[in-house]
């Protein structure tokens, strides 16, 4: 054996070389570069039922629906239980009941409609063999949720398939919870289950009574391209459902005694004045209710300080009602939402420098907040608070404020500083005229800019907003004291200022590094 | 008995005259280097600062020259007297091996002339380059030491010699704590960059890596000079030098496969540290595998079969495919996987100019050491001094 | 013991020292030398117009660039510092948006560069910046391995008096009270120079001014151990080509626990080789010693067995002697019985 026996180690050495290697390649389930995350379309759901239990052995299912949908010809029963005109959204199964058996649902049921489609001959899913076909991880989806804005929401409330219930005067409770619109619990569905569910079973009842009906495949609906060809209803009337046009917020205080919750008389220290609110304006410049009553579809059109009490309950997550109403990063706020709005190009070009702490000074919160006194009346009666805030509301100033643009000074030498450069030519009536233009016509800017030149402020800032405003220079030296205050040195001030707005306002010409545009070259 | 050259009559054998090529390309473009500066024979940018003449000339010389620590660490302070022969062979490479480096490294500098500066009036110690320019400026000077009974011999300074040799058990250990320093100092030196070097080659382990994978590398090249030497300078061999011949290439090769799993074990032990595992599957996690198991494992058994079958030309492809490994290491940490992460367009490429300067140092050396093996008692006791040792 | 054992035991030895990561120093932490200086570079500020780069030229009189400084198709691609060029803008595109980034040393609170020097070449000054010293430079090139942001540059094409170049946070002038060149000449203030404190302070007030525009993050305030030149940008880092992987620890404190083993290898080692040599030395005098017995023995045994056969020899040779006299004897005596008998019988002459 000894000429053998070389021969054989070296087999021995290459092969436990190569156990080596593919132990290392296999790198103990190694990242998933090497799978292409591919763009799905909009009905790609991904199958994590079994995350709920553990750990997963294999990646999560990435499954297809409308392929499905169009593989069984629109046969919702194929693999969801149906009663009546409700299809439930789970696979085979009304509940999930454990790990092992929900794995077998699924890969019995598939596996077994994909071998029988193939034998049938026919083009079909991955078999049993295949396991990372299906179980390929997450992927990109074109997916995006639905939002029911107005016009889609007139399209469905004006529809002739969906009638009053008898006895009804409204058709509101075929959709929502609800009999009287008064009662205004417009809660939808609890979650996306129950929301498929609710959405899928009239389009499919519609369908059958072969009226033309809602989408019945995922990107029908999910599909951002697909929603942009839907008929938009211009004019849509405003949707009543009990609500008042002016409502007064006011700030109350849950008392552990039987007293109702209702704000002390004047003579003990009062929570926070009253917001006298527009509610039809609002409603009027924004897509549904959703977007201020952010829970509806689940909660109902409840107010804010049912769950966003002052001190914060769990079902508002904690979050009180001052933060509610100010946060300016949340949307649902008040700040917040104003804030967005001072993020237009054409509002941007001031806003931005001011910054986005939602602290302002005081004159800005009385803006909102009026001091009025609290009478019994006001803490009894709805109606006579909605009257109070609607006076209060209609006395106040709509007009764009009023600039006197003669006095404005055409064009403003720059000249302290020249040195490399000439003296800057800055048109400072041409460019208030083009900040007022965008404020045209906009109540919003029309009210929070009504003081006397708040305008200027934008600008001439820190300073008493005056019409001869202070210079730059009495404020911003040559060089700046970091130590001191984070004031910029002049030519940043001026820069900063000028180059600053055109950017946030997204003016092309002057083009920030075209300095001879601003101030010519010095010779 | 392995076949062996008869020494030939004339200079100009075909070995020569290629050398002769070498050298004279190689001082042209000496010349060129000194009066044109670096930019003009290297290929080196502000991202790639050290190319193959740290890379190859540096780190793979030093390590390759361990032969000598290794060699008489094993006669002189564990008493294997059986590897006596071999001493000076392996001091001589190491002798020669340090003094090329400090060569090439003039090259690379770029204020050669200011090479003394870090060890007489600016000190840095808070650099391992430091350390490594202490450590090999005293090894050097150690081998020196060890390296000159042979020219005294030569020379028959009878008092020089004696005092050079009875210097041998502290020098032998001076040498071996300064080889321990310097050679993990070099893979120290790439402590500083790990943002620069792949994972799989980066670890807080690099400088015990340098000096562990080093030992292997001195063994391997005893070997393999030592068969060379056999097949052409025979005739200059002694006796003894014949006879302990075999029992010097199964010897370390045993010790060398012994080292090279420990160092095979350190190494996956260092991946483990960090968790890098999942880099394997990856290109860069083949090209590890294939240093780790082409040239560290496969290597080890070759050797741990050749001491066992007492198969010397199996020992000698061993060895050979040890040096290769170790070139590899080296070369991957310095070039290779070094600035990974920079895009291809901005990865270094040597020059063919700075390729062809190391391989006219290397031809030098390799004149040098010839000429040494051939005029100087290194493979045979010189006559007078039989015995002295 | 045997060798095997005890090299395995030194390598698990020095394996176990090089695993740690002590550091040489304790729980010293360096934040910075007080009252020191630095810059704060705001990204959403910066324009890409150069007239840094154009200021850094002049006030460190570096020679003219092929292209003039007020040419923006350069930002199209990508640049970084040479030896003559200490600092550069370079444009990125995110969100389909130009973003600009100054790129120069940023003066490590502790430099990689500094640590590297085996020269010490490298300073870190009281006022914040991190100077290089050509006086001393021996051209080898370390620091420009070391540095994370790969900012020092050579002057490969200089054969005689090659030297590294780098930004020097125009050290001169702020010992004289003046701005750095780049930030003096910056017209966006997107440069803001003052005491290092300072500017972390502004930069989170800026942070916390405007939310929505910054992402939440000083670069610089922790990065490599904390450097002088901090940034604050409105888009991720990485998209403007900084290195997020870089990690919080210092340079230095990457190797300075490897380098405080350096002097314990050199308290160590000779002991453990001496003792090694100590070891085989007195292995080999038993050896020797033992040996002699051996001889001893073996030669005493020798003798004896010699002496028996001798003694045996000899005995069977006076055997043999006895009895070969006797041999003679006796047929010395028959013969002398034979002749007596002839010489006694009678003679006869008529008897026939």
């Amino acid at each position: 054996m000894e000429k053998g026996r070389p021969m054989l180690r070296w087999v021995g050495i290459l092969c436990v070389s190569m156990a080596v290697v593919g132990f290392g390649l296999n790198a103990l389930g190694g990242k998933q570069g090497s799978i292409e995350a591919n763009k799905v379309g909009a009905d790609l759901i991904t199958i994590d039922t079994l995350t709920k239990f553990g750990k997963l052995d294999y990646p999560v299912v990435r499954f297809e629906h409308d392929k499905h949908t169009k593989a069984v010809e629109g046969k919702c029963e194929s693999c969801h239980t149906v009663t009546g005109n409700t299809v439930t959204a789970k696979f085979k199964r009304q509940e999930d009941t454990n790990a092992a058996e929900i794995k077998a649902i699924y890969h019995d049921n598939c596996l077994k409609c994909h071998n029988d489609t193939t034998t049938a001959g026919k083009k079909s899913g991955p078999g049993s063999e295949q396991c990372r076909t299906c179980h390929a991880g997450p992927a990109e989806t074109s997916r995006t949720p639905i939002a029911f804005d107005k016009s889609l929401h007139y399209r469905h409330s004006s529809s002739k398939m969906m009638l009053p219930a008898p006895g009804q005067k409204e058709n509101c409770s075929k959709c929502h919870a609800q009999d009287k619109p008064e009662a205004r619990n417009l809660s939808f569905a609890e979650n996306k289950d129950q929301t498929h569910e609710k959405c899928m079973s009239c389009h499919i009842e519609v369908g059958k009574a072969l009226q033309p009906s809602g989408p019945l495949v995922c990107a029908g609906c999910h599909d951002a391209t697909v929603r942009a060809g839907f008929k938009k209803v211009a004019d849509v009337p405003r949707l009543e459902a009990g609500q008042s046009d002016y409502s007064l917020l006011m700030a109350t205080l849950a008392k552990p005694s039987s007293e109702s919750t209702l704000v002390k008389p004047a003579s003990e220290p009062t929570l926070v004045n009253a917001v006298p609110f527009n509610h039809k304006l609002h409603e009027d410049k924004n897509e549904n209710c959703s977007v201020c009553h952010h829970n509806a579809s689940t909660k109902g059109v409840i107010p804010c300080s049912q769950c966003h009490t002052s001190l914060g309950k769990e079902e508002g997550a904690f979050i009180t009602t001052e933060q509610a109403m100010h946060r300016v990063t949340a949307q649902t706020s008040c700040v917040g939402c104003h804030a967005q709005a001072q993020a237009k190009p054409e509002c941007a070009g001031c806003h931005t420098f001011m910054g986005r702490t939602g602290k302002n000074t005081d004159a800005s919160c009385a803006k909102c907040h009026v001091e009025i006194s609290a009478a019994p009346e006001l803490l009894e009666s709805k109606d006579v608070r909605n009257n109070t805030a609607s006076m209060l509301m209609n006395v106040r100033v709509k007009t764009d404020p009023e600039i006197k643009v003669n006095e404005i000074p055409e064009i403003v030498e720059i000249s302290v500083l020249a040195n490399e450069y000439q003296a800057g030519k800055f048109p400072h009536r041409k460019v208030v005229q083009k900040i007022m233009e965008g404020m045209k016509d906009n109540s919003m800017a029309a009210y929070f800019h009504s003081d006397p030149n708040a305008v200027c402020s934008g600008c001439h800032h820190n300073s008493p907003a005056s019409v001869n405003p202070p210079k730059c220079v009495s404020c911003h030296g040559k060089v700046a004291d970091w130590q001191e205050s984070t004031k910029p040195d002049l030519k940043t001030a001026y820069h900063q200022q000028c180059i600053g707005c055109h950017s946030e306002m997204g003016i092309q010409k002057p083009a920030a590094t075209a300095c001879a545009d601003c101030h010519a070259v010095k010779q | 008995m392995s076949h062996h050259t008869t020494p030939s009559k004339t200079l100009w054998t075909p070995a020569n005259i290629l050398t002769a090529v070498i050298l004279a390309i190689g001082l042209i473009l000496t010349v060129k280097r000194f009066t044109m500066g670096l930019g003009s024979v290297t290929n080196l940018t502000d991202d790639n600062p050290w190319g193959i003449w740290i890379g190859f000339d540096l780190l793979c010389g030093v390590a390759l020259a361990a032969g000598g620590y290794t060699t008489s660490a094993a006669v002189y302070l564990f008493g294997m007297k059986k590897y006596h022969s071999a001493v000076r062979p392996a001091i001589t490479t190491a002798f020669l091996g340090y003094a090329f480096v400090v060569f090439a490294l003039l090259y690379d500098l770029g204020r050669y002339y200011r090479l003394p500066y870090p060890l007489t009036i600016y000190p840095g110690p808070t650099s391992f380059l430091f350390e490594v320019g202490l450590c090999v400026a005293l090894y050097l000077t150690v081998l020196a030491i060890e390296f000159s009974p042979a020219l005294w011999e030569t020379l028959r300074w009878k008092k020089l010699r004696f005092w050079a040799h009875s210097l041998t058990l502290v020098l032998t250990i001076f040498g071996v704590v300064l080889s321990t320093l310097h050679q993990s100092s070099l893979g120290g030196l790439y402590l500083l960059a790990p943002s620069k070097l792949h994972p799989l080659w980066y670890s807080p382990y690099l400088a015990l890596f340098f000096f562990i994978s080093s030992i292997p590398a001195g063994l391997s090249m005893v070997i393999f000079e030592g068969r060379l030497s056999h097949k052409f300078l025979h005739h200059k061999m002694d006796q003894t030098h014949i006879d302990e011949a075999p029992g010097v290439t199964l010897g370390f090769a045993k010790a060398a496969a012994v080292v090279l799993f420990t160092y095979f074990n350190l190494k996956w032990i260092g991946v483990a540290l960090d968790n890098n595992w999942h880099y394997l599957s990856t290109g860069w996690g083949t090209w590890f595998l294939v240093e780790m198991l082409g040239f560290v494992l496969l290597p080890c058994l070759m050797y741990a079969v050749a001491a066992r079958e007492k198969n010397q030309k199996l020992a000698f492809w061993a060895s050979i495919v040890t040096v290769l490994g170790i070139v590899l290491n080296r070369l991957n940490i310095s070039l290779v996987a070094f600035n990974w992460q920079l895009p291809t367009e901005l990865r270094y490429v040597p020059s063919w100019e700075e390729i062809m300067i190391t391989v006219f140092i290397v031809t030098l050396e390799i004149t040098v050491l010839r000429i040494c093996l051939n005029k100087l008692p290194i493979l045979h006791e010189h006559p007078e001094f039989k015995g002295a040792h | 013991m045997k060798r095997r054992k005890f090299i395995g035991m030194l390598a698990g030895a020095g394996a176990c020292m090089a695993a740690s990561t002590a550091t040489a120093g304790g729980t010293h932490h360096f934040t910075g030398y007080p009252e020191s200086f630095g810059v704060l570079f705001d990204s959403t500020k910066c324009i890409g117009c150069r007239k840094c780069e154009a200021a850094c030229n002049k006030v460190n009189e570096l020679p003219a660039q092929p292209v003039p400084f007020d040419d923006l198709t350069v930002l199209d691609t990508r640049r970084r510092t040479h030896h003559d060029t200490f600092t550069v803008v370079n444009k990125y595109s995110v969100n389909d948006k130009p973003v600009y980034r100054k790129q120069q040393c940023n003066h490590c609170l502790e430099p990689a560069c500094a640590s590297a020097c085996f020269v010490g070449a490298f300073v870190k000054d009281k006022t914040g910046a991190v100077s290089h010293d050509a006086s001393k430079c021996v051209g080898c090139r370390y620091c420009m391995i070391a540095c994370p942001f790969e900012i020092p540059t050579y002057e490969y094409h200089d054969p005689i008096t090659p030297r590294v170049r780098k930004c020097t946070m125009c050290q001169p002038r702020i010992e004289e009270g003046k701005l750095p060149g780049c930030v003096e000449e910056c017209p966006k203030g997107a440069l803001v120079f003052g005491r290092r404190e300072d500017l972390l302070n502004i930069a989170r007030e800026r942070i916390r001014k405007h939310p929505n525009v910054y992402i939440n993050h000083i670069y610089g305030e922790r990065e490599m151990g904390g450097t002088s030149w901090v940034y604050i940008s409105g888009v991720p880092f990485e998209k403007i080509g900084m290195r997020e992987d870089l990690g919080v620890t210092a340079a230095p404190e990457l190797t300075s626990g490897a380098l405080s083993l350096v002097p314990a290898i050199v308290g160590l080692w000779p002991m453990f080789l001496t003792g090694a040599y100590a070891l085989t030395k007195r292995r080999e005098k038993i050896a020797e010693e033992e040996q002699h017995h051996a001889v001893a023995e073996a030669v005493a045994e020798a003798q004896a067995e010699a002496a028996k056969k001798t003694k045996a020899a000899m005995d069977k040779a006076e055997r043999e002697k006895q009895a070969a006299v006797d041999r003679e004897v006796k047929k010395a005596l028959k013969e002398a019985e034979e002749a007596r008998l002839k010489a006694q019988t009678p003679a006869d002459p008529s008897e026939q």
